[in-house]
């Protein structure tokens, strides 16, 4: 028997006996021990001629190798008993998401129906009455152009605000005599402006509370429950005046917002709010002299990005899956 | 609102450090956008003496110049000025200073070696320093400039600026007094007025110049002066330094002086050069009149701006027009170096035409900011006054004219607003004190009378047209009492259950079960282009159109989902080959009416069959979790649609009624996008309001079988020209009494089928309901369905 032979059957015999379940150590020291049966083969090769020397050492090399693996691994050889391996990795399905817009929509209107406030929906082209007049925006007064708007004849416009179902949803509620009214009213909201901070459209939600007593105090107390609700218990808000057209007092809402990672600190708007101008209560039919109300209106977009620290308004509408798959924790 | 501090405490003196200001200006009445320290800006620039200049031996073009900066330090610099010379009073930026370049970068100035001489700083031009566009050579000072002096300090730019936003119904805040107003206000100060000249006591010349008003509802007021013996000069420094801070560019005395009034009083000024208009009989006149249509003046940007009926035109006795009412003036009547007589106008306009003039041409200036939100008619002659009153102190050598002031209804009658205590708190949802309330309005300028416990009655002052109801004034009180007083508290109404909206309830049931499907839902913007909507089989007819839109990639309002879903696979997520998107939302028609609709897309390079199947199950799904079990039906759809491979489009149906439809997206639109590598595409839309009013009944529980079932499984050889849909059919018509159910399984085409035929498996459930069955029994009545199957459709068994 040749060298060559000689290895393969110390192979064959120490797999054998590996499957016979004869002690390990036992079989190492047979086999790979000083005295072992591959040692001395080993050494024999010092002797031979110099083309065996190289394929005869290759191959005795490699058996030392792939022997030791099998003799000194027992732990792995016991967990293996069954033949499966359990340690493979998660599998790379893919899973569907709810686009994060719509997850802020429903965390958002879940917060007011707890405080028993209906959803309300409108048009998306509303008339200029229904977006400014109504809501006690005078014909050519500057505060119209806070709200740079894409018109489409015919007097119709996209809606600049949420604000603009307001008056059409009041009057409603109020001739099928359903006062005092609270609603949430959100939705798709258009102005003519694009840049990082600014979409053309955007996301917009108006609480409206009517009731025959409701003040200022209450606008506080309900907004101070929403953001603790949104936010957290720990964020500081405060007020300060503002001016829209269709409520007085008005003012607007910041949140003092702490960056997670650098811990800078800053005030972010967040809402216009105010007590409903008696006008616009009016111009839906309601008595103002026996119901007064208030409202605000805020933005999907502001929190979303604050929360998700979002730079760009504008990857919210590019759908790369990239993005939407980020946020499969909505489902 | 840029307001500088140092010059606003010439009207109320306050104890407040720039932030702590800023603060309370955000708490009471305008939001701060910045806060701008011009001492940081102009940091290591000071007043230099130029000791010696002497010729760079290496460069012809530089000069070696040591300049004393004070404290006994002089310093090596190289200059590359023409104009440079020993005995200068100069600006000297020291090594560390920072220099505005034109193109508004910045660069800090260093220790530097020029040509093998060492130099130690600048010597700054007029354009280096921000104080011109352009400037030939260094600035040169007085000789009184102090040497060592910071430059911020001798050109009384040491000084903190604060950006306000100033909301659109206020525009008496357009102005330092009316901004000292407030911070009298809320930091209880007195308000000190600025010096008017008393020209009742003074030597006047006659007015040369006749006024007219065509309509005092443009115009409800008109006052005017006249003056000689102007020389034009530039204005002093601390004019020009107010000027810079507060954001206006100096330009010549005149200018200067009532641009100076305008910030500090709110007041637009035009300055006319009396040699300049036409005469007419012997007279000048100057004419307040509507617009003609297609009358054209030249103004001071030098364009030729077309006039409208609607806008209001200043004419000269000619006719002529010569300024634009509010918004800019024409170049033929402009003041110039050479002017020495002038005529000054200070008038009320009516703040809505201005705003549309404003908005036709385009063009927004300090004046019709102001005019649009509406001026006081109170202050045309004040304004006058005190332009007398500061250009007398800087040039006496003028003489003046007495005002001419044209006016007939300008005075409105002043709202009396009564309020109790008790209304304020109704709105408020807590007291305010009654001195507290009494003192704010009273600084605010509105005249208080009848004050019991009860209550009062506030008259708003001139300049606050925007206050005319009980809530306006009730703001004014909280704004400045402090809304962070308020409580916060709930309301305490009756409460009723939320009412379901079912359109967005089940919007969001849907959402979940795409999602958890696998689906990821778009957010598109509504607004696409024309190209995009064409290209996915619309007409352009079909949609509608912005009237003005931001760019052409969004000037179409979108008619479906498609295109944009389209446009998505061939760009943003072209690297995916297997996509499944879903959106939801309002789609427009062309007679402006709006559909909400959820849309459905799936590329795929799988077996289209195999897809479909899936689809189908994932959409009976979204169905049960609506809370109903009634089976979708496909059928095929008899309308055409542009984008739809032809055949492919079929009707979903709930109950009778078509809910929407799905098919495959041709292959021309396909390619038209560029979608590519065999793909296919379905898309699918509903009709939301129609799926809304599928109802959530609760669940009927039905029995399970009490004896066990008998399954069979067929698989037979099916030739493509019968549809699984005829199979399924003809099963119902048949179906035995013993045959509870069937489900048609897998279905293979290819390898050991014959061409044109598929093999199809299908699981048959038997039971006896009320006992069991035996496998002779369910074998007979098995065979017999075989039978009636191979009849029918001439089918084989596998």
């Amino acid at each position: 028997m040749n060298l060559l032979e000689e290895i393969d059957q110390i192979i064959l015999i120490t797999k054998k006996r590996i499957e016979a379940k004869e002690n390990l150590d036992d079989v190492f020291y047979s086999v790979l021990g000083r005295k072992g049966e591959l040692s001395l083969l080993l050494r024999k090769i010092s002797s031979l001629s110099d083309e065996d020397k190289k394929t005869v050492g290759a191959k005795a090399n490699l058996a030392k190798i792939e022997l030791t693996q099998l003799l000194t691994t027992p732990e792995i050889a016991k967990n293996e008993v069954d033949g499966v391996d359990y340690s493979y990795p998660a599998s790379n399905k893919s899973y569907g998401s709810i686009h994060p817009i719509s997850a802020m929509i429903k965390e958002m209107t879940d917060i007011f129906r707890d405080l028993s406030f209906d959803v309300a929906l409108g048009n998306e082209i509303v008339t200029e009455e229904e977006n400014f007049d109504m809501l006690n925006f005078g014909v050519d007064h500057p505060a119209r152009d806070c709200h740079d708007s894409l018109t489409l004849g015919d007097n119709l416009l996209l809606r600049t605000h949420t604000t603009a179902v307001q008056v059409i949803e009041l009057r409603k509620r109020n001739k099928d005599e359903k006062l005092p009214v609270r609603i949430v009213v959100p939705g798709k909201t258009f102005r003519r402006e694009s840049d990082p901070t600014h979409s053309l459209m955007f996301h917009q939600m108006d609480a409206v509370l009517v009731d025959d007593q409701t003040t200022l105090s209450d606008l506080k107390g309900i907004f101070a429950y929403f953001i603790e609700r949104l936010f957290g218990p720990n964020v500081e808000t405060r007020f300060r005046p503002h001016y829209f057209p269709f409520t007085e007092p008005s003012a607007e809402l910041d949140i003092l917002w702490t960056h997670p990672e650098t811990g800078e600190k800053k005030w972010l708007e967040v809402a216009g709010c105010g007590m409903i101008h008696p006008n616009v209560l009016k111009n839906a039919g309601i008595n103002s002299k026996v119901y007064q109300g208030w409202a605000f209106g805020m933005s999907i977009e502001r929190p979303l990005m604050i929360r998700h620290q979002i730079k760009d308004i504008r990857l919210l509408y590019s759908n790369s899956l990239n993005f939407l798959n980020q946020f499969n924790n909505n489902i | 609102m840029k307001i500088a501090l140092n010059w606003l405490s010439d009207y109320v003196k306050t104890s407040l450090n720039p932030e702590k200001l800023a603060d309370r200006f955000v708490y009471t009445s305008s939001e701060v956008e910045g806060i701008i320290d011009w001492n940081q800006k102009y940091t290591n620039l000071v007043v230099g003496k130029v000791l010696e200049a002497i010729k760079h031996p290496d460069a012809d073009k530089l000069s070696l110049t040591k300049v004393d900066v004070g404290n006994g330090q002089i310093l090596s610099i190289v200059c590359g000025a023409p104009n440079v010379a020993a005995n200068q009073k100069v600006v000297v930026a020291q090594v560390g200073a920072v220099i505005y370049a034109k193109n508004g970068e910045s660069f800090t100035i260093k220790e530097a070696t020029i040509r093998g001489q060492k130099s130690m700083g600048m010597l700054c031009s007029a354009e280096e320093l921000g104080l011109a566009d352009k400037s030939e050579g260094i600035l040169e000072l007085p000789e009184s400039a102090q040497i060592g002096n910071s430059f911020a300090e001798y050109y009384n730019l040491n000084d903190t600026v604060l950006d306000l936003e100033i909301t659109p119904n206020r525009a008496d805040l357009m102005s330092y007094l009316g901004l000292a107003r407030e911070v009298s206000t809320f930091e209880k100060k007195e308000l000190i007025q600025p010096d008017l000249a008393i020209l009742e006591n003074q030597k006047l010349i006659s007015n040369p110049i006749t006024i007219e008003v065509d309509d005092s509802k443009i115009a409800p007021r008109f006052s005017s002066i006249y003056l000689e013996n102007y020389k034009s000069e530039s204005s002093p420094i601390w004019i020009q330094s107010r000027l810079r801070l507060s954001g206006i560019k100096p330009i010549s005395l005149i200018v200067d002086v009532t641009n100076y009034v305008m910030l500090e009083m709110g007041q637009p000024l035009h300055c006319y050069d009396y040699d300049k208009l036409q005469e007419k009989e012997g007279k000048k006149t100057l004419r307040v009149r509507n617009g003609i249509e297609n009358e054209k003046l030249f103004v001071l940007d030098n364009t030729e701006r077309e006039i409208k009926s609607k806008d209001i035109i200043i004419a000269d006795g000619t006719g002529a027009p010569l300024v634009i009412a509010g918004i800019m003036g024409g170049k033929e009547s402009a003041i110039s170096a050479q002017t020495t007589r002038i005529v000054l106008e200070s008038a009320t306009f009516s703040g809505s035409c201005i705003r549309n003039t404003s908005r036709r041409l385009g063009i927004r200036t300090e004046a019709s900011s102001r005019y649009e939100k509406g001026l006081d008619t109170e202050l045309t002659v004040k304004a006058l006054k005190r332009v007398v009153y500061l250009l007398q102190s800087i040039q006496p050598a003028i003489l003046f004219s007495n005002i001419h002031d044209v006016h007939s209804t300008y005075k409105k009658e002043r709202p009396k607003i009564h309020l109790t205590f008790n209304q304020v708190s109704q709105i408020v949802g807590t007291n305010i004190p009654s001195n507290e309330t009494k003192n704010i309005l009273t600084k605010l300028g509105f005249q208080v009378n009848n004050f019991t416990k009860s209550g009062f009655e506030a008259v708003p002052p001139t300049w606050r047209a925007d206050v005319s109801i009980n809530e306006d004034v009730v703001e004014e009180l909280v704004r400045i009492w402090g809304y962070d007083r308020i409580p916060t508290t709930l309301p305490s109404g009756k409460i009723f259950p939320p009412r379901p909206n079912e359109v967005f309830d089940n919007a969001f049931k849907i959402r979940r079960a795409l999602s958890a499907a696998g689906f990821n839902e778009a957010v598109h913007l509504s607004l696409t282009s024309t190209e995009n909507i064409t290209r996915a089989g619309f007409k352009e007819d079909e949609t509608i159109a912005a009237e003005y839109p931001l760019s052409k990639e969004m000037e179409k309002l979108i008619p479906s989902h498609l295109p944009n879903f389209l446009k998505n696979l061939a760009t943003t997520n072209h690297q995916f080959s297997e996509v499944k998107m879903f959106e939801i939302g309002h789609i427009f028609h062309s007679d402006f009416t709006e559909e909400q609709v959820l849309s459905v897309v799936i590329q795929t390079q799988q077996d289209l069959v195999q897809v479909l199947r899936d689809w189908k199950s994932d959409f009976q799904r979204l169905i049960s979790s609506l809370g109903e079990a009634t089976d979708i039906v496909y059928g095929p759809s008899s309308q055409p649609n542009a984008y739809y491979r032809q055949g492919s489009k079929q009707d979903i149906v709930y109950q009778d009624k078509s809910i929407g439809q799905i098919g495959v997206v041709s292959e021309e639109i396909l390619s038209g996008y560029k979608i590519k590598g065999k793909k296919t595409v379905l898309f699918a839309q509903f009709d939301l309001d129609l799926i809304a009013r599928i109802s959530a009944n609760p669940i009927k529980y039905k029995e399970a079988f009490v004896f066990p079932s008998i399954e069979r499984d067929l698989t037979i050889i099916l030739n493509n020209s019968v549809l699984c849909r005829n199979l399924e059919a003809y099963l119902k018509q048949i179906k035995p009494a013993l045959l509870q159910a069937w489900k048609i399984g897998s279905v293979y085409s290819g390898d050991g089928i014959p061409l044109g035929t598929r093999s199809v498996t299908i699981n048959f459930e038997y039971n006896g309901l009320d006992r069991s069955l035996t496998d002779v029994e369910v074998n007979k009545v098995h065979q017999t369905i075989i039978d009636k199957l191979i009849k029918q459709f001439n089918l084989t068994i596998k």
